[in-house]
């Protein structure tokens, strides 16, 4: 198992907001998106994550957004992160993901549906390869 | 009514009608009967009718007779309720019994009525099966999900230490270990949620030998397997299936009979068709399943692995029967087992 990134060159900075109420789960994706040069901000429930995204001014490129937060166990958080910065790109994670939920969440414009647990250095090459796709260059 | 007429309506009544004498004897065993107990009514006329139930029963039964003759205490002439009986094989069942008394010419009669229970006792039986099945299912949903937040916490932890020790330290291969060890553990919690909570089959047409044909590839390249030979024989249509959940059952169904055989001789899988249904043998040349533990190889969490979850046989059960299907031991011998997968055909 490589625990490195795959890409090699380093992608241009995205500024990155991770969002979960698990410290461990936020320390490691932090440290994987920082070694890869991206500016991380953290949130542990979801009046902080709104509270960042509104203070961002569209700032972030990427949110990693878990589905149970201590004061959100819905999909109305993510609508709430789409509408109020509809300019990134929005990456559930789930522990307790179904189709439908699944489903959902891309129709409400979540970009991917990661389950838990993941291979961290999956998701960031996610993150990058997806802004790519969506023209976000990162090149 | 003449004797005929009372004849005919004795032998047409859809339940079992026995009579008896004051001393236990049967004098009459109507067509119904002898379809419940498996005795002509020649071989049981004359007999006791003890000969029809099991023990202690039977053992009594003259006794319960003599104290209602002398007390005409009742409990159950007049009354009915359910009773065992036992069939001519041997075999016990539930079933119903109503008896009535009569005074013909002076003698007392007793009139049974018997109406076998097995199919509605067996149904239940099912019924109860399926709600704890469906409760254990839950509470092993909720639990893997709870398990898998802090499972992908501590993974993710691990994998970004892992990247600070140098590659081929003690510590990097160590956490390497551990990262196995975790991933194991989510593998288990996929099987659990899998039997817990089975997806609804996402069906379409499917062909059986193409999708054995690349399980049996992937366990013919498989160095574990390296001294198992798979044959694979017979032609079947397609079935209406989910593709995923079918290389699921057959996969579980493939890895339990190698392990049966210690992944050493020959299996053979046939297919062939019968009454709508597409069938599936796999046939191994393992040891055999032990008599008295046939009927628990299905049942969640039964193993006789040392590090089984007992979950294989258990998913492949649960999902045939999300097919319309079913799952069975055909044979089971010293030289081997047969497992047969039944699956309605595509129309």
């Amino acid at each position: 198992m490589l625990n490195t990134p795959q890409g090699g060159e380093n992608p241009s900075p995205l500024a990155v907001l991770v969002v979960d109420d698990e410290p461990l789960i936020r320390w490691s994706l932090r440290d994987a998106l920082r070694r890869r040069g991206h500016q991380v901000t953290e949130a542990g429930n979801a009046a902080e994550a709104l509270r960042a995204v509104e203070s961002g001014h569209g700032r972030f490129d990427v949110v990693i957004l878990d589905y149970r937060l201590p004061d959100r166990q819905d999909l109305t958080l993510l609508s709430d992160v789409r509408r109020l910065a509809p300019r990134a790109m929005v990456c559930m994670m789930t522990a307790y993901g179904d189709e439908s939920m699944r489903a959902e969440a891309f129709a409400l414009g979540a970009r991917a549906v990661v389950e838990k647990p993941f291979q961290v250095n999956a998701v960031v090459t996610l993150v990058e390869s997806g802004l790519s796709a969506t023209g976000h260059s990162n090149a | 009514m003449h004797e005929a007429k009372w004849r005919a309506v004795f032998e047409s009544a859809v339940d079992g009608i026995i009579v008896i004498d004051d001393r236990g004897r049967i004098e009459a065993f109507n067509g119904a009967a002898e379809r419940v107990f498996g005795y002509r009514a020649d071989e049981v006329v004359g007999q006791n009718v003890s000969v029809l139930m099991p023990e202690p029963y039977a053992r009594d039964h003259d006794k319960y007779l003599n104290r209602y003759l002398e007390t005409r205490e009742r409990r159950i002439i007049g009354i009915g309720r359910e009773v065992t009986g036992r069939r001519k094989d041997g075999s016990t069942f539930p079933h119903h019994l109503s008896v009535g008394e009569a005074t013909i010419g002076g003698e007392t009669k007793f009139v049974g009525i018997v109406r076998d229970l097995s199919e509605r006792v067996a149904l239940e039986a099912k019924l109860r099966e399926e709600s704890s099945l469906a409760r254990v299912g839950e509470l092993a949903a909720v639990l893997a999900h709870e398990i898998k937040n802090p499972l992908a916490a501590v993974s993710g932890a691990i994998q970004m230490i892992s990247v600070r020790f140098a590659p081929g330290s003690e510590e990097q291969s160590i956490v390497q270990e551990v990262l196995r060890r975790l991933d194991a553990l989510n593998d288990l919690l996929g099987d659990l949620l899998l039997f817990a909570r089975p997806p609804r089959p996402n069906v379409r047409r499917v062909d059986l030998p193409v999708l054995v044909e690349n399980l049996t590839g992937f366990l013919r390249t498989d160095p574990g397997w390296e001294r198992l030979h798979v044959e694979v024989d017979g032609q079947v249509g397609p079935v209406a299936a989910d593709p995923e959940l079918l290389r699921i059952a057959l996969e579980n169904l493939l890895l339990n009979a190698a392990h049966a055989m210690a992944g050493n001789g020959v299996m053979r899988v046939h297919f062939h068709e019968s009454d709508g249904m597409a069938l599936v043998d796999v046939v191994d040349s393992g040891p055999g399943i032990p008599a008295e533990i046939r009927d628990r190889v299905f049942n969640p969490f039964f193993t006789t692995k040392a590090r089984g979850t007992g979950l294989g046989l258990a998913t492949v059960r649960r999902i045939a029967e999300s097919h319309h299907g079913h799952i069975d031991i055909l044979q089971s011998s010293a030289s081997g087992t047969t497992m047969r997968l039944s699956l309605p055909l595509s129309r």
